[in-house]
């Protein structure tokens, strides 16, 4: 994949991740989960929300080396959120997925 | 506004077939065209710098109390200097169209003026402004994909001749970096539909938990305004499926530019155009009702 698709595919993901984390089904699920799991699940909706705001407006240049050197990466890691997103039974696992993604997600663009 | 624009489009198409000279009535027809779509999209770019932070303000809000005061401090200057960013590109955006505005009157100028030469000095000026900024722009993402990933392919048109020997010269010139200058704005209007679409849609998701969901299934008695707040997050949905209509008014104008260009132009290409523009408008309407 060259780099503009590598970076659409991640925007993409991120735009729907945040949609889910912002869905009542996902409030319904962090709210069978401990008080741990929804605190955490909190932090990770507004890393999600800052990633994509900063992702946007980067300019593709700029960060097209990253894209290229964590492509691997980012690919294993998409397919791994996209299979974790679909069912939230089982919150915790589905919060350590997203945390590898935006731990990925991060090294194309800094979270702070 | 929507009946005012469409009004003009359709005033335009009436120039057309006025035809004490159709060919000067055509870049006139198309300038008028021009000015309405500026106003339209100008419109759509307010509403999407709108929905980003007010998006961006929900999450901050619903995400608050997870965070230390430290960290709230760090993470609202760091959403802040990220939305100051987006509204620049938007901001340059708009600009972009204006400027597209502006070449567009000069050519209709030159079509009725006797003494074109100055204009043309003029319409080089002005393309040079729009080359300046489209090649930033081009670089750019605003949201889901970089612009370039939404670029069209854009063909020369090929250019009729007109007696008017300085716009001829023009149009033979740079036709095609105009025509390349509209695919522009259709791809960063795609870009900014799709931002759009997610920005609108995960406030009113949190808008439906906190506003909605939340009161009616807490022990306490729900607010005065439930319903009323309940609409606004049924109703504001309707919005998300009209987002494309911002990058097909563009599509529309680059299409039109190109029989312009070609001596095509005619009243029926003038009012699909009309109608492209009035969805852009109609985008705007329902976005500011969601936004209520």
């Amino acid at each position: 994949m060259d780099a503009a698709d590598i970076y659409s595919d991640l925007l993409a993901q991120l735009n729907e991740t945040l949609l889910c984390m912002t869905s009542p089904e996902w409030d319904a699920a962090s709210h069978r989960g401990s008080a741990g799991e929804r605190r955490r699940a909190l932090r990770q909706m507004l890393d999600i929300q800052q990633l994509r705001l900063a992702l946007g407006n980067a300019v593709l240049l700029g960060i097209m080396e990253k894209l290229k050197a964590n492509e691997a990466d980012l690919e294993n890691g998409r397919k791994h959120l996209r299979e974790a997103l679909t069912s939230l039974e089982q919150f915790g696992r589905v919060l350590d997925t997203i945390a590898s993604y935006i731990t990925i997600a991060g090294r194309i663009v800094p979270l702070l | 506004m929507r009946i005012a624009l469409y009004a003009a489009g359709l005033a335009a198409c009436a120039v057309l077939s006025g035809c004490v000279s159709a060919r000067v009535s055509q870049f006139s027809g198309f300038a008028q065209a021009g000015v309405a779509y500026v106003k339209a999209s100008q419109t759509v770019l307010d509403e999407a710098g709108t929905a980003a932070v007010r998006n961006d303000s929900s999450v901050l809000r619903a995400t608050r109390t997870a965070f230390s005061s430290d960290e709230r401090r760090d993470r609202l200057a760091r959403s802040n200097e990220l939305l100051r960013q987006r509204l620049v590109l938007l901001k340059d955006v708009g600009r972009h169209g204006r400027l597209l505005q502006g070449y567009f009157e000069t050519l209709a100028a030159m079509a009725d003026s006797k003494n074109p030469e100055p204009l043309a000095k003029s319409a080089s000026g002005v393309y040079d402004s729009i080359s300046k900024l489209g090649t930033a722009l081009r670089g750019s993402s605003i949201g889901t994909a970089s612009v370039s990933s939404f670029m069209p392919d854009v063909a020369a048109p090929v250019v009729a001749a007109l007696k008017v020997r300085a716009l001829d010269a023009e149009l033979r010139a740079r036709s095609k970096a105009i025509a390349e200058e509209l695919g522009l704005q259709e791809a960063v209007f795609k870009a900014i539909a799709s931002d759009l679409r997610t920005d609108t849609k995960a406030r009113i998701n949190l808008e439906e938990t906190q506003d909605v969901i939340a009161p009616y299934i807490g022990p306490r008695e729900l607010p005065s305004d439930w319903a009323s707040h309940r609409e606004q997050v049924l109703f504001g949905s309707g919005a998300l499926d009209r987002a494309e209509a911002a990058s097909g008014a563009a599509k529309k104008l680059r299409e039109c530019f190109n029989s312009l260009v070609q001596n095509r132009l005619d009243r029926a290409s003038l009012s699909s155009l009309a109608v492209e523009i009035n969805a852009l408008l109609s985008l705007a309407d329902h976005l500011q009702k969601a936004a209520l």
